[in-house]
């Protein structure tokens, strides 16, 4: 259940909300946990609150794993 | 540049030179669970490394009266129950969650929230279950209903915390571990000295992602501390896991709960586990604003989900895995929740 998924920030929104992308899928997540973001910070996701920042580099770790995936299930996300 | 398959082949082959002793480690959380039976990494250690479940599968820690308060709940037809996909199937005399349609399943706590607003003249009841990664969460939820002046909406509190249920089996006679994959997003939050405790009871520890490699990597660091007779709690997740955690979040989430004592499932009652939600905030508390009579369901008869979860049994050890304890037909929540023990087993092994 403690499932946390990588994700890059793309809009501060009030309320401690931001938006955040992953392969063209937006979300609008709680920052309650991370008050200091900025936009292009890459963060993990559980439930929609941001637990963490992480580094570009761990994010391209995973998303290189996803596209891996993607690809060898020959599924596509646009 | 080596590939993760070549990584892996690497401490596969570290990892069999090592091991002398007979050990046996715990994958303390539900998703570790799964992650080792999918990836087959049993079938990469040698025979002197067993490794075992422990109790950090939420949903199969959940007493079967939690349940049933829970299903209470669902069956008065003006409330809209909110919960995680992984409580739906969960049965109780005969019963689900799936049954009814005033259960909603929700990705966000906040989501229920929404359901509130959009729905002023019913009650949502919001089921709190997980542990350290979760509660903040729900804490953040209460504050912001607290915040908006949402009176529709409360939470069931099934809340536990991960220290207390490992103390309890790591200081158990009749079980002997070597080893604890600790769970990886619950450090996120707690960060990794939280579970420096464990080293009271002589025995390691190391913080672990959740793929194949970091699973690996972690039992080859915890072979080594075993072989070099060190006992120490290693963080081998530091692209999420910080020392101290996230302070702020475990600050929220002691503002709005406080420890309880808690029924897990067929471990019983253990001291200060749970966590209630704190006077201040009682008018989100559903056991006191719908006063459901806490009653004593017995688990099902022949269900050893209890002995799994404490790591005396493995699924085959049951009379009912497999015959009438399906996940189509599940018995124990070790089988509904899809990081059970035993759905593993079923699914994988």
């Amino acid at each position: 259940m403690c499932l946390a998924v990588p994700v890059k920030v793309i809009e501060i929104l009030n309320n401690n909300k931001a938006k955040v992308a992953v392969d063209g899928v937006t979300l609008e997540v709680s920052t309650s946990f991370t008050p200091d973001l900025q936009i292009n910070d890459y963060v993990i996701v559980h439930a929609g609150f941001v637990l963490e920042k992480i580094t570009p580099e761990d994010a391209s770790e995973k998303f290189k794993l996803w596209d891996e995936y993607l690809e060898k299930t020959g599924r596509k996300i646009c | 540049m080596l590939s993760e398959y070549d990584k892996i082949q690497i401490l596969r082959d570290k990892i069999q030179k090592l091991s002398r002793s007979k050990v046996s480690f715990m994958e303390v959380c539900g998703t570790h669970t799964m992650s080792v039976a999918k990836h087959a990494i049993k079938s990469m250690l040698p025979e002197t490394i067993n490794i075992v479940s422990g109790p950090g599968c939420p949903v199969c820690v959940t007493s079967q009266t939690d349940i049933e308060m829970s299903l209470i709940l669902a069956r008065s037809e003006n409330k809209i129950i909110c919960t995680f996909g992984d409580m739906i199937k969960v049965p109780s005399k005969k019963d689900s969650l799936a049954n009814y349609k005033n259960v909603k399943i929700i990705y966000s706590p906040l989501d229920a929230l929404k359901i509130a607003n959009e729905n002023p003249d019913r009650e949502i009841v919001l089921l709190g279950i997980g542990f350290e990664t979760t509660t903040p969460l729900i804490a953040v939820t209460i504050k912001t209903a607290m915040q908006e002046c949402i009176k529709n909406f409360s939470v069931l509190s099934m809340h536990k915390t991960v220290p207390t249920a490992l103390k309890l089996i790591l200081s158990s006679p009749d079980i002997s571990l070597n080893g604890l994959i600790l769970p990886g997003h619950v450090s996120a939050v707690t960060g990794r000295k939280y579970f420096d405790f464990i080293k009271d009871y002589h025995t390691c520890g190391v913080v672990a992602g959740f793929e194949a490699l970091d699973i690996m990597e972690c039992i080859y660091l915890l072979t080594k501390s075993v072989e070099e007779n060190k006992i120490e709690v290693i963080n081998n997740y530091t692209r999420i896991v910080s020392e101290e955690g996230n302070q702020l979040a475990m600050q929220l989430l002691y503002e709005v709960f406080e420890d309880c004592d808690c029924q897990w499932r067929g471990i019983g009652e253990i001291p200060n586990s749970g966590l209630k939600i704190r006077e201040k905030f009682q008018a989100y508390d559903a056991k006191i604003k719908f006063n459901i009579p806490v009653m004593n369901i017995p688990e099902p008869k022949n269900c050893r989900c209890g002995e799994i979860l404490m790591a005396k049994k493995t699924p085959p050890d049951c009379s009912l895995f497999k015959n009438t304890c399906t996940p189509l037909n599940p018995i124990g929540p070790c089988m509904v929740s899809s990081e059970g023990t035993c759905a593993a087993y079923y699914k994988y092994l």
